[in-house]
């Protein structure tokens, strides 16, 4: 057990983490490269940069859309929060952070890194039982969509019982086994699933912008290939 | 009443969550379509920007489902398949699959053979029922433009022979018939157009209004979507007094008046060919710039894709509601605050309120001279589309679809504002608005905002 849990502490989570960065800096890297080398290819280079980012952050904040569907979107934002702050920000993983990198940063005060997890707990049970719930959304999910939120949950539940081990029904070991493995895995599985989104969301407007700039003279070259240069309409 | 009425008429044939969107095709080769397919995709893949974006939306897609709340089709029919990420994916799959490595791998893995003649059939369909509004794009957290893929989806497909007839008819006519416009004009029949509103406006004004034709060195060269000359002439004999009382310098060109390009709606290489027409007759012109009626897709397949097809030096392009509210602001114009005595709303056309380009200027122009002037909810840059977005408003096999399905949403907004004329400053939009008054039995009539100015305008 204790071998176990020293195991998904120690070399696991080193792996995960270092497989995280490497993949999401892979990611992040082939966005811009593909990003400039598509801005080379357009004909029409007046990008409105100012005006995607302020798009981009506009939609970090809630308050302008949850007038549509503002059970779901307030329900989704607060799940966010926490997921973001949380593993970044809670005094017990900058001690771990510590250890595994070499440098440390401000810690949220523990009473705020429990509501948070709490929230995301609570937000994150709401959204499974949404997405159960409603025929449509079950009808758009795909395996990862079931997978990672229930994914979250328990790492979330198993990392609060851990901070509270007088409140926890189980023992420490086992739920630090589970919360430690769990988390784990996300990092592994974040570069190569939807989870990316968290680190390519300031890329995505300025991509999708790219996409409406053609590139001039590749109608006909498409012709060209067909075999249908100069065809008819 | 006339709700009940509506639903009788709806449920006495299909209901609407069945109504079909089959549009006429020319004949056209049937075998092997999805090799053909996949050819002219990895094609267009190799020569644009489209793979780079597929593949971010490929990865960052969330299937978070908001989009559905913005689409006025899903928001009729409930259809799972309606929802906006679901249509996208019909292409997003094909492109996983073909495409991209792990796709094919996991392809091998799995045995799934692939695209299919079903799968194609379904993407001919889903690409059509989405009028490319782009309205789910403001609702999507990641920014992701589903109009593009229903862009990209119908652009593959015309690659196959599979593309709405009467767009096609249409654009042969503009780009290789003898009268190069898509409503089939002669150049004659235009001028002789022009005449007879020259004299018309002199019996209405008093006033030798011209409508300059091949003026070279004008600062505008004027291009409105061609139908306007057949069934607009209200439009086209106000925004003449307009120029009239600034005196500012247009000029129509007699080589090519068509600012209409279905190319944005299926087909880039057509895009380019009609943009590169245009082009060409301004540069002709010698003009200064580029200036699009009211039209909606005409000024943002102009204002979109000139700079692209330029080749360096491209002339600036407005639309001429930008050309108005300037003019009236900078006192040039005087409007008669008294003649318009009805209820008045507007009716944004997507291709020009939705990336926010041109929502001020008409409400502008029109709170100057209008009393009675109401909005519809919503509006502006959230604007429900007509329903006949996307080329669809041509297709008339599928005009049941268009008004039960497609414009609903407008119909219902249209009817809540009590309005007596909604003003549409498009050609679509206008035609489209039309057959929804006629089918809802509202009391309103559809006319353009230069045709308002026409009738306030002081000429002195
Ligand atoms: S572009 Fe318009 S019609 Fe098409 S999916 Fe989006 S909201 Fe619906």
């Amino acid at each position: 057990m204790d071998n176990l849990l020293e195991l998904a502490r120690g070399p696991l989570f080193r792996l995960a983490f270092a497989l995280m960065i490497l993949g999401t800096m892979r990611q992040v890297i082939l966005t811009i490269i593909g990003y400039l080398e598509a801005r080379k290819k357009a004909g029409d280079k007046n990008i409105n940069t100012g005006g995607l980012a302020i798009e981009t952050i506009k939609w970090l904040v809630p308050f302008r859309y949850v007038k549509k569907r503002g059970l779901y979107s307030l329900t989704s934002f607060l799940f966010h929060i926490g997921l973001v702050l949380v593993p970044i920000f809670f005094a017990g993983h900058i001690r771990l952070w510590a250890g595994a990198i070499g440098i440390t940063w401000p810690a949220l005060p523990g009473p705020i890194s429990d509501w948070l997890a709490l929230l995301t707990v609570v937000s994150g049970i709401g959204l499974i039982a949404g997405r159960l719930w409603n025929s449509r959304s079950r009808a758009l999910s795909r395996f990862q969509d079931w997978f990672f939120t229930p994914m979250i949950v328990l790492v979330f539940i198993t990392g609060y019982l851990a901070a509270h081990p007088q409140s926890s029904p189980i023992g420490y070991r086992e739920v630090m086994i589970v919360h430690v493995l769990g988390a784990d895995l996300i990092m592994l599985l974040l570069p190569f699933s939807k989870l990316i989104h968290c680190i390519l969301l300031p890329f995505s407007r300025y991509v999708n912008d790219m996409g409406w700039r053609f590139v001039s003279g590749s109608g006909e070259a498409v012709l060209a290939d067909l075999g249908k240069e100069g065809k008819p309409v | 009443m006339a709700d009940k009425k509506e639903n009788d008429r709806v449920s006495a044939t299909v209901k609407v969550k069945d109504l079909r969107c089959d549009y006429h095709i020319e004949p056209c080769d049937s075998t092997e379509r999805p090799r053909r397919f996949l050819e002219a995709f990895a094609s267009i893949l190799k020569h644009t920007n489209y793979g780079f974006v597929l593949d971010h939306f490929s990865k960052n897609s969330a299937h978070c489902g908001r989009c559905a709340v913005a689409c006025p089709v899903y928001e009729v029919t409930g259809r799972i398949e309606d929802i906006p990420c679901r249509r996208s994916d019909l292409l997003l799959q094909v492109y996983r699959r073909h495409f991209t490595p792990s796709g094919k791998l996991r392809a091998r893995l799995l045995g799934d053979p692939g695209l299919d003649d079903r799968k194609i059939d379904e993407m001919a369909e889903a690409f059509y029922r989405c009028t490319a509004c782009r309205r789910c794009n403001l609702d999507c957290p990641m920014g992701l433009d589903h109009g593009l893929i229903t862009h990209l989806g119908r652009y593959i497909l015309s690659e196959i022979g599979v593309v709405p007839k009467a767009l096609v008819v249409a654009t042969r006519e503009q780009l290789e018939g003898k009268t190069g416009n898509t409503s089939g004009i002669p150049k004659a029949a235009m001028l002789d157009t022009l005449e007879f509103l020259e004299e018309e406006l002199e019996e209405a004004t008093g006033k030798k209004i011209k409508f300059p034709v091949d003026v070279e060195g004008a600062d505008f060269a004027f291009f409105v979507a061609v139908s306007d000359y057949l069934l607009e002439p209200d439009t086209l004999m106000g925004q003449a007094a307009l120029f009239h009382a600034t005196g500012d310098k247009w000029t129509i060109g007699s080589e090519n008046f068509d600012g209409i390009n279905y190319g944005l709606f299926y087909s880039d290489w057509i895009l380019e060919r009609v943009v590169r027409r245009e082009i060409a007759e301004a540069r002709r012109l010698k003009a200064k710039s580029v200036l699009i009626g009211e039209c909606g897709h005409a000024s943002r397949s102009a204002k979109g894709f000139i700079t692209t097809y330029s080749d360096g030096d491209p002339l600036p392009v407005s639309n001429i509601m930008q050309y108005t509210a300037r003019v009236i602001k900078e006192g040039r114009v005087k409007l008669d605050k008294d003649k318009i005595k009805q209820r008045v709303t507007y009716h944004d056309p997507c291709n020009l309120a939705r990336s926010g380009w041109i929502v001020d200027e008409p409400r502008f122009i029109l709170k100057s001279f209008v009393k009675d002037f109401v909005e519809m909810t919503p509006h502006g840059k959230a604007n429900y589309c007509c329903g006949g977005g996307g080329g669809t408003v041509s297709l008339d096999e599928i005009h049941r679809f268009r008004m039960q399905v497609a414009g609903r949403k407008k119909a219902e907004q249209l009817k809540a504002t009590g309005a007596d004329i909604v003003v549409a400053p498009c050609a679509n939009c206008k035609k489209q608005l039309g057959e929804i008054i006629q089918e809802y039995e509202l009391d309103m009539e559809v006319k353009g905002l230069h045709d308002l100015i026409l009738e306030a305008i002081i000429l002195d």
